[in-house]
């Protein structure tokens, strides 16, 4: 269109409209030959033909060093980020799964209070388990103090328990022995009158 | 022990759209500056600015608050199916909520989001979690070791039997003590 103001100032009226036909005359022959349409997946809208430039390959010795030094940093930045992340997953899969951990204890003892007749007489049939309350209303952290004593060591875990009658603190603690842990008391105790302790397992 | 009367669960999900959308109107606040900024006229950088953090910002803080909202809500059901209490809730429940969040997009972009949601909440959970254990040790090389403690008293008396003896029942429970198992 550009081409038509240029050349309207230029020419006489006649002699544009006579140049116009023939430059639409030229394009109507033009137009019928469609652009092919590409019928693979890989198909680039628009937008991308627009904003995704491809680099150029380096012809020069010293540029293609360049690149595959590059190219070596972020294939060593992805590799030690993939370490790291592997490294975490290990740890906290530790912290999860380990015998000692807080929280595999806190599952072993709820699931040895729930089976129990004498706790499900004293909370109710459904006993609900959690740690303390953080300001959030957030009870996931179950208290535990971890020390050693006559050269053993020992865990002791906090949790409160919940049930539809009742409500109370279990407390258990284990010990390692021969390299494996076990039980050294599992308790709770009601907070309801008449207060009673439950022993479910003693053995100090 | 007044904290334990009342059941945090459902007045969480208030405190949590709250404090999300606070967070997500803060953050996208400084977020959309920049950007508000950089895309000015000249002359006009910081009226341009500010409209862009009035237009924007609440935006950011209200998607904040869907997400905080969404997973309170899942966490508060998940605690009261599973009756318990632990970091397994809050990783579900930040998938789940990446998969809700997600659901007009259809399944592909709901199992990417579902994905990203639990890796997300694992990760929160697992820093809380070596941060609350290392830290101590971390702040404070040269403390003692943590005490020893006694034997708590309502468990009364030292049982005679010797420890790990009895193999016959379950945890070596004492012959003296009834039957429980």
């Amino acid at each position: 269109m550009n081409f038509f103001l240029i050349f309207s100032y230029i020419l006489t009226p006649s002699q544009f409209r006579n140049f116009s036909r023939t430059i639409s005359a030229l394009e109507l022959t033009k137009k019928p030959q469609k652009p092919v349409k590409q019928e693979n997946a890989l198909q680039r809208s628009i937008l991308e033909e627009v904003f995704v430039k491809e680099k150029q390959k380096p012809t020069t010795f010293s540029g293609k060093v360049a690149e595959k030094a590059s190219n070596t940093f972020m294939y060593t930045a992805v590799a030690v980020g993939v370490g790291l992340i592997g490294a975490f997953v290990y740890v906290l899969a530790g912290e999860f799964f380990a015998q000692d951990s807080p929280q595999t204890i806190f599952n072993k003892a709820l699931a040895l209070v729930r089976e129990d007749g004498r706790c499900q007489d004293i909370f109710g049939a459904s006993i609900a388990g959690f740690g303390e309350e953080t300001s959030r209303g957030r009870r996931r952290h179950v208290a535990h103090h971890k020390y050693e004593k006559d050269g053993m060591q020992r865990i002791r875990v906090l949790f409160h328990v919940k049930g539809d009658r009742d409500e109370g603190i279990a407390q258990a603690e284990m010990e390692q022995r021969d390299g494996d842990w076990q039980w050294r008391f599992l308790y709770v105790e009601n907070k309801h009158r008449p207060k009673t302790t439950h022993v479910l397992i003693d053995n100090r | 022990m007044e904290e334990y009367t009342r059941e945090p669960c459902p007045y969480r999900i208030g405190d949590d759209i709250g404090s999300a959308f606070a967070m997500g109107l803060v953050g996208g606040s400084i977020f959309q500056a920049f950007g508000g900024y950089k895309n000015a006229a000249k002359g006009k950088k910081m009226v341009g600015m500010m409209r862009e953090i009035r237009m924007r910002s609440t935006l950011t803080g209200v998607q904040f608050a869907a997400w905080g909202g969404m997973f309170s809500t899942i966490d508060c059901c998940l605690v009261a199916i599973r009756k318990k209490e632990d970091p397994i809730n809050s990783i579900v429940s930040g998938g789940l909520t990446g998969a809700l969040l997600a659901i007009r997009s259809g399944p592909k972009v709901m199992a990417g989001s579902a994905i990203l949601g639990s890796v997300i909440l694992a990760m929160i959970e697992g820093v809380g979690l070596v941060t609350t254990r290392w830290m101590g040790a971390m702040m404070d090389p040269t403390q003692p070791p943590p005490e020893a403690l006694d034997d708590p008293r309502s468990l009364g008396q030292k049982s005679q039997a010797e420890p790990g003896l009895d193999q016959s029942r379950p945890f070596g429970i004492p012959t003296g003590l009834p039957n429980l198992s």
